[in-house]
């Protein structure tokens, strides 16, 4: 059984926003800044009043790596998997499964945010994750980063 | 203000299954420490020690078991790899202001039979991004940092490579070494990957076992049985926007440079020298691209030439920096560093045996990989 989000006050906009196939970040009233994953103020300034927007899903990879073993049963069935550290257009980075595209990936390459439920059988919690996918061959092959 | 200098090393047997207690592997690697300083246990009065999600024991059991007079000091740290010099410092610190004489600093763990480091899943709130996707190793997370780092300093599977086979060259020199085998370039790149960019030989070995050494006040120190390593300079960071917990590295901006680079200049300003004046390396290396990272991160090298300084064999016993003359984590086994700082006693004090490094006035010595860690310069008395 995969592990589920541990979700507290801080972060349940996040989990609620992925549930509506929406990336969420805080941005700083302060700085301006955009920040992701949730936190009670700004990690720049300090300043605690933030904004909730959504972002636009668009990304380019800052660095991934290639799981050739699982270290838990529960991902056993997805070996060889990628999860990658994405930038976000908006600012923010997140960790997250990067999926599609041809060849192996690359850092600066172009991705955008998908969603899909996990859990949700009688003894789990239903929660939705994020993952990226890269662009098709012939698609958008991105500036390097 | 009294110095301080590390004056005893301690180790158990390593292995796959100790067949026993973490709390005896614990009083064995400290007594050894204390008998190889020349001590007698009722001059010790500090413990400390660290570990992670309960997988060893608290300072005040092995004090106890130890039959240890009434402590002064004792440090509890709930840290991985970042521990081992920051231990050290801190015991240093206690010496220095008369707080306390004798430190025994120890790291013990069934780290392959019981709890394994490697795959454990760590409280804190960064687990939410990490757990639920299978992002749950520290392999992954150091290799993710490798990933972004060798990209952005033009390096490559090369550099990793030249990293191993060095270090391996040393384990042949090791008995304690648990991988002595010999290992070349091809070897190497016909390993599978275990997650990319690391193949198997870019990872330490987990292993049952203990180390441990003493810090002691130097004036004692000059009248024990080895010459006393001092402590010429210790540092401790954590790089801003550190994270959430000790696995997440979301909000940390650049994965090219690790706390090695926010550490160096306090650390070598504090010991009065350059990079070019430290003799030997021990840097820590739980997998291989740290000791790229760390190299460049001291300054011991140019940035981007890290792979190549270790491929001109500038690393071996005869070039200009001997470095994890151990074998490292990679080849003598994961004892979370604390064997890192234990070797580095050692090549100061003159005692490496085949792999003594020629010059060892001064030693560099790190704890850490990721966000925050340790550093030590050692020295030979004056
Ligand atoms: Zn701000």
């Amino acid at each position: 059984m995969r592990p589920e989000p541990t979700i507290d006050l801080d972060n349940a906009f996040y989990w609620e926003g992925l549930r509506d196939a929406e990336i969420r970040l805080q941005r700083c009233e302060a700085c301006g800044r955009r920040r992701t994953p949730p936190l009670p103020a700004c990690p720049d300034c300090g300043d605690p009043r933030a904004t909730i927007e959504p972002a636009s899903g668009r990304g380019r990879i800052y660095s991934f790596v290639v799981a050739h073993r699982a270290f838990s049963p529960a991902f056993e069935a997805d070996v060889p998997y990628t999860v990658a550290v994405v930038e976000l257009e908006e600012g923010g980075r997140m960790l997250a499964r990067l999926e599609g595209g041809d060849g192996p990936p690359r850092i600066g390459e172009a991705v955008r945010a998908a969603f899909r439920l996990r859990g949700g059988d009688a003894d789990e919690t239903e929660w939705t994750e994020a993952f990226f996918v890269r662009a098709p061959a012939g698609g958008d092959e991105g500036e390097p980063g | 203000m009294q110095p301080a200098a590390i004056t005893g090393v301690g180790y158990t047997a390593l292995s796959h299954a100790s067949g026993t207690s973490v709390l005896e592997l614990a009083r064995s690697a400290c007594a050894a420490a204390i008998e190889d300083a020349g001590l007698d246990r009722s001059e010790i009065d500090g413990v400390a020690s660290f570990m992670l999600n309960d997988d060893s024991v608290p300072c005040l059991a092995v004090a106890t078991a130890l039959a240890l007079p009434e402590q002064r000091l004792v440090l509890d740290l709930n840290l991985g790899g970042q521990a081992p010099c920051h231990l050290v410092s801190l015991a240093a610190q206690a010496i220095r202001c008369g707080q306390a004489r004798h430190v025994v600093v120890y790291r013990a763990m069934n780290g392959r039979s019981g709890a394994r480091v490697g795959a454990m899943h760590f409280p804190g709130l960064g687990g939410a991004y990490r757990y639920p996707i299978g992002y749950e190793s520290y392999l992954m997370y150091i290799a993710m940092w490798a990933r972004r780092f060798l990209f952005e300093t033009g390096q490559g599977e090369e550099d990793l490579a030249a990293v191993v086979l060095a270090q391996r060259e040393y384990a042949l020199r090791n008995e304690r070494a648990f991988r002595r085998k010999p290992l070349d370039r091809d070897s190497y790149l016909g390993s599978p990957f275990v997650v990319e960019p690391f193949r198997g030989p870019d990872c330490t070995i987990e292993v049952d076992g203990a180390c441990a050494v003493v810090v002691s006040a130097l004036d004692r120190a000059r009248d024990l049985r080895h010459p006393p390593a001092v402590i010429r300079a210790s540092a401790y960071r954590a790089g801003r926007r550190a994270g959430l917990d000790i696995g997440d590295h979301l909000y940390w901006e650049d994965y090219t440079r690790n706390y090695t680079s926010w550490l160096r200049d306090d650390l070598f300003r504090e010991a009065g020298l350059a990079p070019s004046d430290i003799d030997f390396a021990e840097i820590y290396d739980c997998f291989s691209s740290t000791v790229l990272m760390g190299l460049e991160g001291l300054g011991l090298c140019e940035r981007g030439e890290s792979g190549a300084f270790v491929r001109s064999g500038a690393t071996r016993l005869d070039g200009a920096l001997p470095t994890n003359t151990h074998g490292g984590l990679l080849s003598e086994g994961y004892l979370h560093g604390m064997n890192t700082v234990a070797e580095a006693v050692l090549q100061l004090q003159g005692r490496g045996g085949d792999r003594q490094a020629p010059r060892h006035d001064h030693g560099i010595v790190t704890s850490g990989a990721l966000m925050d860690g340790s550093a030590l310069i050692l020295g030979r008395d004056r």
